[in-house]
């Protein structure tokens, strides 16, 4: 099978606690993929080695074969800028920029025009149910709507694998399932695969497949690989 | 052009005060520059060699509407080395605003190496955000300069050398401006230190998309390369070159040692700070003094540095009470008072060290603010679990003090070692020497009482519980 990300026998350490021990992870073009575990689990680890923001101490990151975890900084910055979209807990947008000109600053990085970022960015706000918003700065906005111009961000260049983690966790009930939902129907209207770190039963139950992480190693929910 | 667009962009927030300071320090640099390009390009002579029918030359000097700084060749080149160092004044006070807002600056770009920017459009950004107002106030600089000229403006007329006097030796700066080119060189190099010092400021910085990490600083500020620069500094600015002064090698071995001699001091600071802090950090019983020491034992680099100015000034101020000791001595051997052509420039030596001082205290403000800002979770906590308000304000105190007084200190007894010789025969001058070398700590001290009384609001802002849920 081709697998969109695969992550084999990953071990990553932060002093002296080691955050994942062999953990080995696939997800499939389209597929929803929601990681849970308890606090201390390597559930943030797992993703942020996923997405290339950090590079494990031992294992392999292949990316549409691409092998992530062998690339430079900037290399890999690059790859996630275009292929890989990532929502953080809180958002963090760039303050004086407006929600259109965050959602529209990945595009404009890699050197789109203003115009053409700009609509893309407003298209994606439209589709969020967040355009209304588009000439406001974060201060502005209240945690849903922020997160939702955070989701923006992350699926304007079209990339093919999401990583989102505890997109939910900062926001109260009724914000959380608006994002929730928005984050799901975009996600399977583009046919992009989503990566969740959650600690929320709602969105595991409505991902394709839950992984349950403990201690840094997989407990459940992943198919045996080969390592 | 996108980073230059988000660089601009910094300055619709936060960054419009630290881009301001940016601009008005390096404003103030152009300025001085332009008065030293063009003392370089004044070229005036100051006298001519006749021969008389005896056949004995004598020399006729002119140009007696200028100060004698200007007017003798001579002492040109120390002139225009003493305002090169007169820029140390405001650069020291860029280098420490160029750190404001650095807590909210770092959030913002993570914010941007999590939209896609990659760590070197990063750099390209703090490269931009203090290379702007830096050209900006490179610019600025030509109507500093024209003040300068306005307020201190000298003619190049070749009139007979009369009476020295106050007016006469407070005319300072050549009325012609230096040439376009030359503007242009100085206005472009001013935005290139920006653009360099921009880059430097997050050279320790590891930006990423989960938010920044700085350097490990572990080790120890190094001692070894002040302690070398200082002994370089004093070998060369000693006794050995002053007899020959009037040799251009001379001068220029001179100058080099003072320049040594201010590097030495200016790198020392956050090594003396680290050595005061760690040597009474294990022997107070005062909080207040433990905390301080503690600080800088963790981190003596940011209060070492903002210290060093101070250190630097007292140098000056010593070596410039060694002048004045000296001048008295020879005022009171020959019966006359002190002439205006020397008693003028020391006049204005001090001046530019009051200002000097206030421009360090600024930067020590700076200094305390950013710390306050940084330390506010554990400043909260502390203020949470009952330590009074007081005891926190001495802390911060005590840390600008351990940091700046034994520099202090040390720069004010060492600049007076040289001159001390030729006071131990003169009891008064020796009182005089004394007391200004007395009046400096004294300044000093009230500096640093004023810096943290001006830092009071931000550490009132830092023990606000709400700091408690803040990362």
């Amino acid at each position: 099978m081709n697998h969109l990300l695969e992550l084999r026998g990953l071990h990553k350490s932060f002093a002296r606690t080691e955050a994942l021990r062999g953990v080995s992870l696939d997800v499939q073009p389209g597929e929803v993929v929601a990681v849970t575990g308890a606090s201390g689990s390597g559930k943030s680890t797992l993703l942020h080695c996923a997405a290339g923001v950090l590079v494990p101490e031992a294992g392999s990151v292949t990316f549409a074969g691409q092998r992530l975890h062998e690339l430079d900084e900037s290399a890999r910055t690059r790859l996630r800028r275009r292929e890989i979209g990532l929502v953080l807990q809180f958002g963090q947008l760039v303050p004086e920029l407006t929600a259109a000109q965050n959602a529209a600053l990945p595009l404009l990085l890699d050197g789109t025009d203003r115009r053409t970022a700009r609509t893309a960015a407003l298209a994606w706000l439209e589709r969020l149910g967040v355009a209304e918003v588009a000439d406001q700065v974060p201060a502005e906005l209240s945690g849903g709507e922020s997160q939702r111009v955070a989701v923006a961000r992350a699926l304007v260049t079209g990339p093919r694998l999401v990583c989102a983690d505890e997109p939910t966790g900062a926001l109260d009930t009724v914000a959380g399932e608006v994002v929730l939902t928005a984050l799901l129907a975009a996600v399977r209207d583009a046919h992009t695969s989503l990566l969740v770190v959650t600690h929320d039963n709602r969105v595991a139950a409505r991902a394709d497949r839950e992984v349950v992480l403990r201690d840094g190693s997989v407990a459940s929910g992943q198919p045996a690989v080969a390592s | 052009m996108t980073a230059l667009a988000l660089a601009l962009g910094s300055y619709r927030t936060g960054g419009r005060a630290r881009a301001l300071a940016i601009a008005a320090c390096t404003a103030v640099v152009t300025g001085l520059l332009l008065v030293a390009v063009s003392v370089v390009g004044y070229t005036a002579v100051d006298g001519v060699e006749q021969t008389m029918p005896d056949g004995s030359t004598v020399f006729i000097g002119y140009g007696g509407d200028v100060a004698n700084l200007l007017w003798d060749r001579g002492v040109r080149p120390g002139y225009f080395f003493a305002l090169l160092l007169i820029c140390l004044v405001p650069l020291t006070l860029l280098q420490q605003v160029v750190r404001l807002g650095t807590a909210a600056r770092e959030r913002r770009l993570a914010a941007l190496r999590l939209a896609g920017a990659t760590p070197g459009e990063v750099r390209a950004i703090g490269a931009w955000e203090v290379g702007l107002p830096a050209l900006a106030g490179g610019v600025l600089g030509l109507p500093v300069h024209l003040v300068l000229r306005t307020l201190f403006g000298a003619d190049a007329t070749l009139s007979w050398v009369g009476d020295r006097d106050v007016a006469r030796e407070l005319r300072l700066v050549p009325a012609a401006y230096p040439a376009w080119w030359q503007v242009l060189l100085v206005v472009l190099a001013v935005g290139l230190l920006g653009v360099l010092v921009g880059a430097l400021a997050s050279r320790k910085v590891v930006v990423s998309p989960l938010g920044v990490s700085r350097g490990a600083r572990r080790t120890p500020p190094r001692g070894w390369l002040p302690g070398l620069l200082l002994a370089a500094g004093i070998f060369l600015a000693g006794p050995v070159y002053l007899p020959f002064f009037e040799r251009g090698w001379a001068q220029l071995g001179l100058m080099l040692g003072i320049t040594l001699l201010v590097l030495g001091v200016l790198t020392s600071g956050p090594w003396v700070a680290y050595r005061a802090g760690r040597a009474l950090a294990g022997r107070t019983s005062s909080p207040a003094l433990l905390l301080a020491s503690r600080w800088l034992v963790m981190d003596a680099r940011a209060a070492g540095r903002a210290a060093a100015a101070i250190g630097v000034i007292a140098l000056v101020s010593g070596a410039a009470a060694s002048l004045m000791a000296d001048l008295l001595v020879n005022a009171r051997s020959n019966g006359h008072g002190v002439e205006a052509m020397y008693s003028v420039p020391m006049a204005l030596v001090y001046a530019v060290l009051l200002v000097a001082l206030v421009v360090a205290t600024f930067a020590l403000v700076v200094h305390g603010v950013e710390s306050l800002t940084d330390r506010r979770r554990s400043l909260a906590s502390l203020a949470a679990e009952g330590v009074p308000l007081e005891v926190l304000e001495r802390a911060v105190r005590w840390e600008v003090a351990l940091a700046a007084v034994p520099i202090s200190v040390l720069a004010l007894v060492g600049a007076g070692a040289v001159g001390a010789v030729t006071l131990f025969g003169d009891p008064v001058v020796l009182l005089v020497d004394l007391a200004l070398r007395a009046a400096t700590l004294g300044l000093i001290w009230l500096a640093l009482l004023a810096s943290t009384r001006l830092v009071r609001p931000w550490l009132r802002r830092a023990v606000d519980p709400t700091n408690l849920r803040t990362t």
